[in-house]
């Protein structure tokens, strides 16, 4: 230990990342208190490592931070994730940002300020390649004086920002690829709450709790796209067929668009959405390279003939793993399993059921025989907590099945899920 | 360029040769520099690394460009288990790896290392930490309560979940609190009667900070200091209240 240089002793305190770790070992000797406060270079003041920092109060707070942070130098990550610790004051908030705003390469910040600070155009821009805002109002997006050269993933959680700032945020990030926006509080300024963002670079995007009249994303390099728990009457993604994964989950959307996109398609995971299967199925028909799908809680119309496997198996030859829970009526079912083409490479089959019954057991079944080189079957169920005698007599008498099943294919791994 | 399949000759401290695919060795961004910049057919010293610890340091690497190239069928959790298992070395063994590691500037094995000593360290006091490493203790008095002083809110473990607070009590019963004690701290009434030796003796033992509040005829009780802090004080005042340290 005693030849190790003092700069490796500050990497490895850097690896210890809360404060109080940080600060604690440092009293273990000169050359360990040395690497704290010259080799430094992450410092992480995060109330999941230690949740006494919510019993101090904000000013007290405020007071060891700024001491804490003072006393390093050259700091490249900076965290301070304090949930339910009040609201700091805008001037120390500044201080912090101006103190490292030189080295600054990951900035992590959830606390609300008072005055709102306006952090992008406090903090260090020039080397900043992680950005993470929570709680905080982001104004006056200017991007030909606040560019972010280095800028490679911004996450707004909770944030206040208008659509047109937003938008204009991203022309500030030339080389931007993760986006994340949770529940933001778009300002409006029409009748229509309209979102248009377009960015070159952008690899990665992921909304949540958004609600929109109209969501437009323009991309050529969009390779992961997932939406959670939004309300949108029309979302469109204009882009170069660049797509590999799409996921959605409990989103309801009118109008969804994302045909240009899906030639190269590896993931769909669709949960807990309603589905009018042509019309979804016409989406994603070219995804010649899909290897996922999953359709997850989600209900057909009542028009609707509902999936057919016959078409999976057709159009999706490369199919890996197929994950389907939705309620069997009788005639989904019988249409469901027309045909006879068999989805020749899946390995892995995930089944759902919304209510046990002869049609899951038969499902089961039949899916089995048209799966030739499954590996895993894994069989998902919800276990209600009152469970009377009957419900109780239905589950062991669909376990039983089950196990008579699973003898004829013996070289499938089986395993169970329950909630 | 070279094909995949090129060699390259490392030579160690102890005049041990190896000979790796570049692949491999390009790991090392030090390596890497040399031999795009210097001579690509003789062999490129390693001086401070020692035989033992290279031959460890390209089995990572190899591990490490076969999984990302596909050579190798693992999956990531497979991956970080391998590397758990490579850092389960003696202490000796694992400066080593973090010397070796900074010096040929493989980014990846230096976070693995440093992370793993990282993980030693978190949850331990000073005290602890320099008997795990066996580090000699340079601070002078004046100095390591100036460190403490300055950083109080990190030292002060007082206030909150870890508190031990002791009123009333038998002398037996007060030994029999602190060696079963899970807290960190131990806050002794003003009026409580504590044969100090023994009581110290033990918690030094544990690792227990004790506290006795100063005996003076305006002290509060415990219950209502403590009832204060937790109102919201914060620690730094309570620090102020029991400045009595065993």
């Amino acid at each position: 230990m005693e030849h190790l240089p003092v700069e490796v002793i500050g990497n490895i305190l850097s690896h210890l990342e809360g404060a109080r770790d940080v600060v604690i070992a440092s009293a273990t000797c000169r050359k360990w208190r040395e690497a704290y406060r010259k080799h430094l270079h992450t410092l992480a003041f995060n109330s999941n490592d230690w949740p006494a920092y919510c019993d101090i109060s904000p000013i007290l707070l405020e007071i060891l931070i700024t001491r804490t942070i003072f006393q390093t130098t050259g700091l490249q990550g900076l965290s301070i994730l304090m949930d339910d610790a009040g609201e700091f004051t805008a001037s120390t908030v500044i201080a912090w940002f101006m103190y490292t705003r030189e080295t600054l390469r990951r900035l992590f910040y959830n606390v609300p300020t008072s005055p709102n600070v306006n952090i992008l155009a406090i903090c260090g821009r020039q080397k900043l390649e992680i950005l993470a805002v929570a709680h905080n109002s982001i104004t006056g997006v200017e991007p030909n004086f606040q560019r972010f050269p280095c800028l490679k993933s911004l996450s707004l959680s909770h944030v206040c920002i208008s659509a047109l700032d937003l938008s204009l945020l991203l022309t500030a990030c030339p080389k931007l690829e993760s986006l994340e926006l949770v529940d933001p509080e778009i300002a409006i300024s029409d009748a229509q709450v309209t979102v248009e963002l377009s960015s070159p670079t952008l690899k990665s995007i992921y909304v949540e709790a958004i609600s929109l009249d109209k969501f437009i994303l323009e991309t050529d390099s969009i390779e992961r796209l997932h939406l959670r728990d939004c309300a949108l009457e029309v979302f469109e993604l204009i882009g170069k067929g660049t797509l590999k994964y799409f996921k959605i989950d409990d989103v309801s959307v009118i109008h969804l668009d994302i045909a240009e996109t899906v030639d190269n398609l590896e993931v769909v995971d669709v949960s807990s959405f309603t589905i009018i299967w042509t019309r979804f199925y016409q989406m994603i028909s070219r995804s010649s390279k899909l290897r996922k799908l999953r359709l997850w809680d989600v209900t057909f119309d009542d028009y609707d003939e509902g999936i057919d496997l016959e078409t999976i198996a057709v159009c999706f030859p490369q199919l890996k793993h197929l994950s389907l829970c939705y309620e069997l009526r009788d005639g989904l079912m019988h249409y469901g399993l027309q045909g006879s083409s068999n989805l020749e490479n899946v390995t892995v089959l995930e089944l759902g059921w919304t209510v046990i019954n002869d049609f899951f057991s038969h499902w089961i079944e039949e899916l089995l025989k048209r799966c030739p080189n499954l590996k895993k079957l894994i069989i998902f169920g919800v276990i209600s907590e009152a469970k009377s005698h009957e419900e109780c007599q239905i589950l062991a008498k669909f376990t039983s099945s089950i196990v008579r099943l699973m003898r004829k294919y013996m070289h499938v791994e089986v395993q169970f899920e329950y909630e | 360029m070279g094909s995949t399949s090129t060699k390259i000759k490392l030579r160690t401290s102890d005049q041990k040769v190896f000979e790796v695919e570049k692949a491999v060795a390009v790991q090392s961004q030090t390596i890497k520099y040399i031999y795009e910049n210097g001579c690509p057919d003789s062999v490129i010293h390693v001086h401070s690394v020692s035989g033992d610890i290279l031959s460890k340091i390209l089995d990572y690497c190899k591990k490490h460009v076969n999984s990302a190239a596909g050579k190798e069928d693992i999956s990531p959790e497979e991956l970080y288990e391998w590397d758990a298992n490579f850092v389960k070395v003696d202490q000796n063994t694992l400066f080593d790896l973090i010397l070796a590691a900074n010096c040929l500037k493989i980014e990846s094995l230096l976070d693995l290392t440093c992370q793993t000593v990282a993980n030693m360290i978190k949850g331990k006091r000073p005290e602890e930490i320099r008997t795990t490493f066996n580090i000699k203790n340079d601070y002078t008095i004046e100095a390591e309560e100036a460190v403490r002083r300055e950083n109080k809110w990190a030292f002060d473990m007082l206030g909150g979940v870890g508190t031990m607070v002791i009123e009333e009590l038998a002398d037996d019963t007060m030994s029999k609190c602190v060696t079963n004690a899970k807290s960190r701290v131990c806050v002794i009434a003003a009026n409580q009667i504590v044969m100090m030796r023994s009581i110290s003796k033990l918690a030094n033992k544990k690792s227990i900070d004790v506290y006795k509040q100063p005996q003076n005829p305006t002290t509060p009780r415990i219950k209502e200091s403590v009832k204060q802090i937790n109102v919201g004080t914060g620690f730094i005042e309570l620090f102020f209240h029991f400045k009595c340290k065993m």
